[in-house]
């Protein structure tokens, strides 16, 4: 029994020895290993949406640009207008003339006897001026805003001399214009002076009494006082007066203000629609020029055409001919002072070569409209009553029109944003980049074929986001959406929706990263009408309600690698 | 060094259970602790001190989640491969270090009755821990959950320190024993986090939008506030609220007080079979009233589906009006004063016991306690043998519900007045050390005078 005890004991503890040694071998090597640690390590990878946009073709035009003004008509359709808006305002377009008359008083031998009797001498001058008018102007009222009159005189009499001015026709707060100048003799002669009596805030009224035009009415009145003394008063003593108005700026002006170039306009209106597309075809159904304008100005007027053209890709201008008498347009005066005449003239395809040349001619898209026109006031030479003040203003907008009903072939428009491929590593933590995935999805509700690419691009040093050098694509081959199904009235019954994933390995994110040093990440949209079995295009309009449903996630996959 | 920073790191990812049961100490009847688990154990000895410091020396540490070999054996050429290691948890990471210890404790009999008091300092909720999820999103990005909501609670931290001051009373009539122990308890510290959620879903559908959900709230007392402010609720802070000192002067006030039972019996069916019941910590909870603060981030929610293309081009700024609505719906941290109650566990012990000799016995324990919401519970058989009149062994093997089965050990002696104890009640944690996520030991020296001769009549 104590044999078999001792035995069982001997077995015991040799199991429980083994047991021990094994867990205790357990314990080294956990604690071995542990010990030895350096770090930890991990595959990361993170999925973020990038891009969750529903692009219609407005949204896709202001992105890049807000030149033109993109109209939405009845029928919810979109025409793009690229126009050019002036406005004339406080202009001084009338220039008047100084307006003089020299007076000229010689003392006669009976004058000068009776003055050196009793002492005093009187006499007046009653004149007109008149206003010169070269363009057979017919002015009946100005209202100065600045300027004056101008007196210079010379008296051979060696006594004090009172000269008084009386503008019956000049008035200032209704008061007519009145103004007395002293001569003072002191003991040099002849006496020479200049006098100059503002006008500013005056109203010349030039009808004489509304039977005329131009015309400004005067009278000087002329005081001697002898002092005792001096010399009598010879005959043939004179005193000459001058006067000479100037009118600086004037607030308006009534009357028959003449033929007056309002404004030469020699302009470049750039379509950036279609800027740098050097192999797009397009063409637009009725594209049009409208030239608008709100006259306030109290004259007809009228705008002289004198060039129109367009420039294609290549630079070439190519004239807009216009029928014969439509070359210009006239629009009448406004009924009262702050009211405008409104005058819309359009120039399409039914009155000239435009629509020809668009869709054919230019061969390719139009860059840019230029145009050099002029307006003028009465420019037929009609003698009636204008009115024209300063704070009449004329507004003209010159606007190339162009609705989106289209055939467009290979029509692109991209979307540089920048972009930084992640860096791998950094001092604490070695961090590398294996791959990053695009994931992209598409519905098209456009009734154009749309293709999709994503390419890596370097910009260029100084210059816009929009000039770049692609250095590499996401996709092979883009990703293709075809044209929604629309019914007539543009609404969308069948949108079609793709979805793709592109994928840069390890050496490719490198390459663009370190060797190629792309900084750009650039969605290139491409828009192209479909062709019927027979391979014609036909035009397509584009409604507001049309959009790119596009959705973009983007996944990194790495591993990190925290050194302690 | 290093290999002690290894370990003590790998600790810190672990995660513990917050409950704490006991295994072997219950088959220790001839320490006073027992008594701990049914105030109606029967003192052996007239007279117990237990002794500051020395009553109770050892360690209790659960840890859940992984275990040191789990790490050692997710090393890859000296780097932890954490996706390999996330695969291996099985549960948040974290760990709980409870801290219990009598600052005092008298027990002696008057006229037939068995009169206890003790102080005691508990800390018996001390937990931390990281969820899984959380570390797999840290560690692997939200590419592993596309498609899958991950919702869970980025961290648990539990602190909860008190002040127990019991009276209790037990008496042995003739087959029938009784005890129960009222408790008052003073809150010394607490912090806990009541959520700090996270709700995070990447949808599988292109472009794979992101919702993000985020509210948290930690409540503290007996703490000095920690975010600098002027004013909390509209009262202005104090140096009462910032400083520690401050908050230390008000505790002999007992302002976190609370109040507790335990109860139990004990009954001789007959002269080998014996059972017990007992339930400690009847409505024990702390109601915290001094330097209560709650800090929450109310629930906020954040979605984002991705750029739309006037966001690109940031047009009328609106790439920056996005950035700062995104930011103002995630939140602003604020603090309240709230006081509140942290109920402490109750626990739950049914045994019977078969003494098929007068020296040996034979138990069976249930033994359970709610902690969380989540019911705890054990079930233990042991053997205890006495050697002698002053010297008892024991041995058990438990079974628990939420896993870690362990055998246990301990024994008591007595040598004149001073009595000696230690007691195990993970010793498979000492053949597979590595792979341990339970250990609690303890030891420690008493003084006992006299016997109970109820008890010792059968020796």
């Amino acid at each position: 029994m104590r044999t078999f005890n001792l035995h069982s004991l001997r077995i015991i503890l040799a199991f429980s020895a083994l047991s021990l040694s094994s867990c205790v071998k357990e314990l080294v090597d956990d604690v071995n290993t542990i010990s030895n640690i350096q770090g930890i390590q991990s595959n990361v990878g993170y999925t973020i949406p990038i891009l969750n946009a529903e692009i219609g073709m407005k949204s896709i035009y202001e992105s890049f640009s807000n030149s033109a003004f993109i109209k939405l008509e009845s029928d919810e359709s979109f025409t793009f207008i690229y126009s050019n808006k002036d406005s004339i305002t406080n202009r001084q377009l009338m220039k008047i003339d100084p307006v003089g008359s020299t007076n000229e008083l010689t003392i006669d031998a009976a004058s000068a006897a009776v003055f050196n009797t009793i002492g005093s001498f009187s006499y007046a001058i009653n004149n007109i001026a008149v206003v010169p008018t070269p363009g057979g102007e017919k002015l009946k009222q100005i209202y100065i805003k600045k300027g004056a009159l101008e007196f210079p005189i010379t008296c051979d009499i060696l006594h004090h001399t009172q000269l008084t001015l009386v503008y019956p026709t000049i008035t200032r707060n209704g008061v007519p214009l009145q103004e007395t100048i002293d001569l003072l003799y002191e003991g040099v002669a002849p006496i020479v002076k200049t006098a100059v009596i503002s006008l500013d805030d005056c109203v010349i009224d030039l009808t004489d009494n509304g039977i005329s035009y131009n015309v400004l009415p005067f009278l000087v009145q002329l005081n001697i006082t002898k002092i005792d003394g001096n010399p009598p008063v010879k005959a043939n003593d004179k005193l000459i007066i001058s006067n000479s108005m100037i009118i600086d700026e004037y607030r308006g002006i009534n009357g028959y203000v003449g033929r007056i170039s309002i404004v030469k306009l020699n302009e470049v209106k750039p379509i950036d629609m279609f800027e740098g597309q050097l192999d797009v075809s397009v063409k637009l159904s009725d594209p049009r020029l409208r030239i608008n304008i709100a006259n306030g100005y109290g004259t007809p007027v009228t705008i002289k055409i004198f060039n129109i053209s367009l420039i294609n890709t290549d630079g070439t201008e190519f004239p807009i001919t216009i029928d014969l008498f439509r070359d210009t347009f006239s629009l009448p005066a406004p009924v009262a002072i702050g009211d405008y005449a409104i005058g819309d003239y359009v120039i399409d395809r039914n009155n000239s070569n435009i629509d020809e040349l668009i869709n054919n001619s230019l061969q390719n898209a139009p860059q840019a409209i230029k145009y050099n026109i002029e307006l003028f006031t009465n420019y037929n030479g009609v003698e009636v009553d204008n009115f024209m003040f300063d704070t009449s203003s004329l507004k003209i907008d010159v606007g190339m029109e162009m609705p989106l009903n289209i055939q467009v072939g290979n029509f692109k428009m991209d979307f540089p944003n920048k972009f930084e491929l992640p860096a791998d590593s950094g001092e604490s933590v070695d961090a590398i980049i294996n791959d990053i995935s695009m994931y992209t999805a598409a519905t098209n509700n456009f009734p154009l074929n749309t293709k999709m690419q994503f390419f890596f691009a370097k910009s260029r040093p100084g210059q816009p986001i929009d000039s770049f050098d692609i250095v590499d694509s996401l996709f092979a081959n883009g990703l293709t959406v075809t044209k929604s199904t629309i019914d007539a009235s543009g609404t969308v019954i069948d949108a079609p929706t793709v979805s793709s994933v592109g994928t840069l390995e390890r050496n490719k994110i490198k390459f663009l990263r370190d060797v190629a040093k792309t900084d750009l990440l650039v969605m290139r949209l491409s828009f192209e009408t479909s062709r019927d079995a027979g391979g014609s295009q036909h035009y397509v309009k584009i409604y507001n309600n049309q959009t790119i449903q596009l959705k973009i996630g983007m996944s990194i996959n790495g591993k990190i690698k925290p050194k302690f | 060094m290093k290999k002690l920073l290894c370990i003590l790191f790998s600790f810190l990812l672990l995660k513990a259970n917050a409950q704490q049961l006991h295994t072997t100490l219950p088959s220790l009847r001839g320490l006073y602790r027992a008594s701990y688990i049914n105030p109606a154990f029967a003192p052996e000895y007239k007279l117990t001190v237990g002794l500051p410091v020395l009553n109770n020396l050892g360690l209790r540490f659960n840890l859940t989640g992984i275990d040191l070999h789990t790490i050692a054996s997710n090393m890859d050429e000296g780097f932890l491969n954490m996706n390999t290691l996330y695969d291996d948890m099985d549960g948040a990471v974290g760990f709980n270090i409870p801290v219990n210890f009598d600052l005092f404790f008298i027990r002696f009999p008057i006229k037939g009755w068995y009169i206890s008091i003790n102080n005691s300092i508990k800390a018996n909720q001390n937990v931390f821990n990281v969820s899984k999820e959380f570390i797999g999103f840290l560690s692997q990005g939200n590419n592993y959950f596309i498609g899958k909501t991950q919702n869970y609670d980025l961290f648990n931290l539990n602190l909860n320190v008190y002040n127990e001051t019991g009276i209790g009373l037990s008496k042995e009539f003739r087959r029938l024993s009784i005890g129960a122990r009222f408790k008052v308890l003073a809150g010394i510290a607490n912090l806990q986090t009541e959520r700090i959620r996270m709700n995070l879903n990447t949808s599988s559908v292109i472009p794979f939008p992101v919702t993000l959900t985020m509210s948290g709230n930690i409540r503290t007392g007996g703490l000095p506030l920690v975010i600098a402010q002027d004013s909390v609720d509209g009262k202005p802070v104090t140096d009462d609220d910032k400083e520690f000192k401050n908050v230390v002067r008000k505790l002999p006030e007992l302002p976190n007080r609370g109040y507790g039972f335990d109860i139990g019996i004990g009954y001789q069916f007959n002269t080998n079979f014996s059972g017990y019941l007992s339930v400690v910590d009847i409505g024990s909870s702390i109601n915290w009233k001094s330097n209560t603060y709650n800090y929450k981030i109310d629930d906020s929610k954040v979605e984002f589906n991705g750029l739309t293309l006037d966001e690109v081009n940031n047009k009328d700024n609106a790439r920056d009006i996005l950035i700062d609505s995104m930011a103002s719906k995630l939140g602003k941290a604020y603090v309240t004063r709230d006081n509140y109650v942290t109920p402490i566990p109750t626990k739950y012990y049914l045994g019977l016991d078969y003494d098929f000799t007068t020296k040996d016995r034979v138990g069976f324990l249930f033994q359970g306690q709610s902690v969380g919401g989540t019911f705890y519970s054990a079930y233990t058989g042991s053997y205890m043998r006495r050697l002698g009149r002053n010297w008892q062994i024991t041995g058990n093997y438990s079974v628990k519900t939420f896993g870690g089965n362990d055998f246990g050990a301990g024994t008591s002696s007595r040598l004149g007045p001073v009595q000696f104890f230690f007691f195990c009640d993970n010793l498979m944690t000492f053949i597979k050390p590595t792979r341990a996520r339970n250990l609690y030991f303890s030891f420690g020296i008493n003084l006992v005078f006299g016997r109970n001769p109820k008890v010792f009549k059968m020796y």
